[in-house]
């Protein structure tokens, strides 16, 4: 049955290899960090961020899906604990009777006064916990309307994993940066000694990540497929493209209004990035 | 026999890509813009936006001076677009050309409000339908390539059908006499962070502009 174009309908197609380009040039563009956590109470201070970035992509169209033979994405875990021993101290002088931690001393008959606290001063801890993740597997593109920062309703596309091959850390590449880090602080002639010791490590770590890369695929195996597919990973945080939904595509400052209604993206059966929308007039 | 291109894959015939726009969503970007630029779609000497505002009719009078003062205020609104076949009707005024190979019909409504010196003195509205033939062509260069061609208008206050034939002779003769075109640079067309495109070929056919576009990764 030959599909028509409908009114209002407006189709973009590309073909696969410029798709392919495309995505990997996305992709491989992908970078960032964001804060997890920050808090503190009584001088104890604890916060978390993660930055990323994409090392490596290659991929393939193989209708309906975006084959990822290669996706490696580094991580990088920045936690920070510190400790204000002044303000600690300050929070538990409230509970348990301790002497003042500041004294105030006065001339007598005047209002002139001068205080002095004791510093106790304070310590931090950063520790970067670096990991790397292997990500290649079976893609789809998905979308939905978000509220975006400028208050706008946009259309975002993203990618949905259906099914990651090795849904492991990559041990090995994690080592390997871990050693890097070391091996640049330390003076020669320690830097050789400790990059011995890494390529140790790391042959022991190869056999500790292909026991727990068969324990991923079987695990992997199990919350994809076993539920017939209709499990998948949404990327939300990592839109491929935005569409402004009550604009004219391509157009800002000033957009000209219109609503984009039902937008689609899909890898049609030809391999081709098949994107359809609606342009209706705006409400 | 299908009134719109087929979308079955493959889409894309020629290049790297392909976009088929239907003809209603021209009309939704002629609507969108008569919103977001009123000014442009609003000419005259009163009640327009100064950007748009001009000096009213003076007709003079046979014996000097000024006989008389006309102000005059002309607004286009309630748009539609028609490519081949000509099958697009709005309200009852079917859309009037022979649409051939790369030429589209845009319809509007027109409002001219027709009023004295001072303004309050008297006041007049005419409501015309108008259908425009233009031709759109891309081309080599990476301009785009609008003419005026042809107009044809009904009015619903005036039943005299050889008045309305006389008129459209009048406005096909003008437009025949000075031709008017509009250019726009459309190569890219869009570049964002990644990537930008550029047109390569344009074919208006079946109710659908058809684009073929280079895609250039940057």
């Amino acid at each position: 049955m030959t599909t028509f174009l409908n009114p209002n309908e407006v189709v973009i197609a590309i073909r696969k290899a410029s798709t392919e380009n495309l995505l990997t040039h996305i992709l491989e563009s992908i970078s960032g960090a964001n804060p997890v956590f920050n808090v503190s109470k009584c001088g104890l201070g604890c916060s978390l961020s993660i930055s990323y970035q994409v090392r490596e992509v290659q991929l393939h169209l193989a209708t309906p899906e975006i084959v990822v033979d290669t996706l490696n994405l580094d991580t990088t875990l920045q936690f920070q604990l510190s400790l204000d021993f002044s303000n600690l101290y300050d929070c538990l002088s409230s509970i348990l009777p301790l002497p003042p931690r500041c004294l105030t001393l006065c001339i007598p008959f005047t209002n002139i006064c001068a205080t002095k606290c004791l510093d106790l001063g304070s310590i931090g801890l950063p520790v970067a916990i670096p990991l790397s993740f292997s990500l290649s597997g079976l893609y789809e593109l998905k979308e939905e309307v978000v509220i975006d920062d400028d208050g706008q309703p946009y259309w975002h596309v993203y990618l949905q994993i259906d099914f990651i091959t090795p849904l492991v850390l990559d041990v090995a590449r994690t080592i390997q940066r871990i050693c890097d880090a070391i091996a640049s602080e330390l003076p020669w002639p320690l830097s050789i000694v400790a990059g011995d010791l890494c390529s140790v490590f790391g042959q022991v770590f190869d056999v500790l990540e292909n026991a727990i890369n068969t324990l991923a695929v079987e695990l992997t195996d199990l919350f994809f497929k076993a539920t017939g597919g209709w499990v998948g990973i949404q990327l939300k945080f990592a839109p491929i493209y935005k569409l402004r939904q009550n604009a004219v595509p391509g157009t800002s400052n000033p957009a000209i209004p219109a609503l984009i209604n039902s937008l689609t993206s899909v890898i049609n059966s030809a391999n081709e990035l098949d994107v359809r929308f609606l342009l209706m007039p705006a409400p | 026999m299908p009134n719109t291109p087929s979308v079955d894959p493959p889409i894309v015939t020629r290049d790297d890509a392909r976009m088929l726009i239907h003809e209603a969503a021209f009309a939704s970007v002629l609507a969108g813009m008569k919103k977001a630029f009123p000014q442009l779609f609003l000419y005259g000497s009163f009640n327009v936006p100064p950007s748009s505002q001009h000096d009213p009719i003076s007709i003079p009078s046979p014996t000097g001076g000024v006989d008389v003062v006309i102000n005059y205020r002309i607004d286009l609104d309630d748009f539609a677009v028609d490519l081949a076949p000509a099958d697009i009707t709005v309200g009852s005024f079917l859309d009037p050309f022979n649409l051939g190979p790369g030429n589209a019909a845009v319809y509007s409504q027109v409002t001219i409000d027709l009023a004295g010196n001072p303004v309050s003195a008297w006041q007049v509205r005419v409501t015309v339908q108008i259908w425009l033939e233009c031709s759109i062509s891309l081309g080599s260069d990476g301009w785009l390539n609008l003419q005026l061609l042809d107009a044809s208008l009904h009015i619903d206050q005036v039943s005299n059908s050889s008045l309305i034939a006389a008129l459209n002779h009048v406005v096909h003769d003008y437009l025949q006499t000075v031709l008017p075109q509009l250019r726009l640079p459309v190569t890219p067309l869009v570049t964002n962070q990644w990537m930008s495109i550029s047109p390569t070929a344009l074919l208006l056919q079946l109710d659908a502009a058809d684009l073929s576009f280079k895609i250039t990764v940057q």
